[in-house]
């Protein structure tokens, strides 16, 4: 017999445990009613939430309309993205092109254009002519 | 066990959920989709619960409450993701409370422990010497408890004081059955040698 199983022994001759035991069953602590409201408030906070996205949760009913399906074609909110940074990128493009690009604002407006479309004076010529 | 289908839930949340026999897990479902009622009957089956076993585990009636509020919260959340068949409600409610206390004690290590929170005895009642004893036992428990380590604290709580079976046991704290055995069985020895030296204060005699 080892002197760590005598210990063992003298250790195991105190048999109040199972009645202390017992005694600390039996005076649990008991929640508060403070404790209790505070869970319950928590409770219905975090229900609430779960209404606000039951829609979504069920999925019997797929949200939204024709935006949505052309959105989801696209691929999403991100696909969705992408597509308007493409159009804004081609927008500022449009107004103010690279050096090296023609402008082609300059293009429509043609104010810098040495080419008369119409030929203004010939045509004003031929109209004074006529009224001669 | 018999089980009885609980009744449909209306727009009010109105539920037979008092019954004893409506499955924890069950409530939890009914609670998801959106009735109070059943959120009052997990509270008054599972608050209980998890403030016994932090309070026990913790030594602190303050923290353990914030312990159980916390860990009844991230039952709320879980609820409509909770895989029926899977776990007990309450081994997980009991996991989660270990794993936050845990966390506590790691955080306040090196700190001070408060160990007497337990309310004073009525005076001048006939039985209240009785009750004295009963304190006295029951804080001398909550001090050797307070010496063990924590994973023998948390199994001796579990196993004596939660009465769970060891095989729970070993679920709510990670370990084999028979790891669970062994630590119960050196907790108990350790709370034996510290309640052996107080033996004469809690009113039990040497023989």
């Amino acid at each position: 017999m080892t002197w760590g199983t005598i210990m063992a022994d003298e250790m195991d001759k105190f048999d109040g445990l199972d009645d202390i035991f017992a005694v600390a069953r039996a005076t649990a602590p008991e929640p508060t009613d403070d404790l209790r409201r505070r869970v319950l408030t928590d409770a219905a906070q975090v229900q609430a939430g779960f209404e606000q996205l039951q829609p979504v949760i069920s999925g019997a009913v797929p949200a939204g309309g024709w935006f949505r399906q052309v959105a989801n074609a696209l691929g999403g909110w991100a696909g969705l993205g992408g597509l308007a940074t493409a159009c804004a990128a081609g927008i500022w493009i449009g107004f103010a092109p690279p050096a090296t690009w023609p402008d082609p604002a300059s293009l429509v407006i043609q104010e810098d254009s040495g080419f008369d479309l119409f030929q203004s004076e010939e045509m004003a010529v031929l109209m004074a002519m006529g009224e001669g | 066990m018999s089980i009885s289908t609980p009744r449909a839930t209306g727009p009010g949340g109105s539920v037979v959920t008092q019954d004893a026999a409506v499955p924890d897990e069950t409530l939890l479902v009914i609670y998801a989709r959106g009735d109070a009622e059943a959120a009052r009957e997990l509270t008054d089956r599972m608050l209980p619960r998890a403030l016994s076993v932090a309070t026990r585990v913790l030594g602190d009636r303050a923290e353990a409450e914030d312990v159980a509020q916390e860990a009844m919260l991230r039952l709320w959340r879980i609820a409509p993701d909770w895989q029926t068949g899977q776990a007990k409600v309450s081994t997980w409610l009991y996991r989660v409370t270990m794993n936050l206390c845990i966390d506590l004690q790691r955080k306040r290590r090196g700190g001070t422990v408060a160990l007497d929170d337990a309310p004073d005895p009525a005076d001048n009642a006939p039985s209240a010497a009785e009750q004295l004893v009963a304190k006295a036992r029951s804080d001398a428990l909550q001090d050797a408890l307070a010496q063990l380590p924590d994973r023998q604290r948390q199994a001796v709580v579990l196993r004596h004081l939660e009465e769970l079976a060891n095989p729970e046991i070993a679920e709510i704290l990670g370990v084999s059955v028979e790891a669970v055995e062994s630590i119960v069985a050196r907790g108990k020895r350790g709370l034996t040698a510290a309640l052996n030296q107080r033996r004469d204060d809690l009113g039990y005699n040497h023989g």
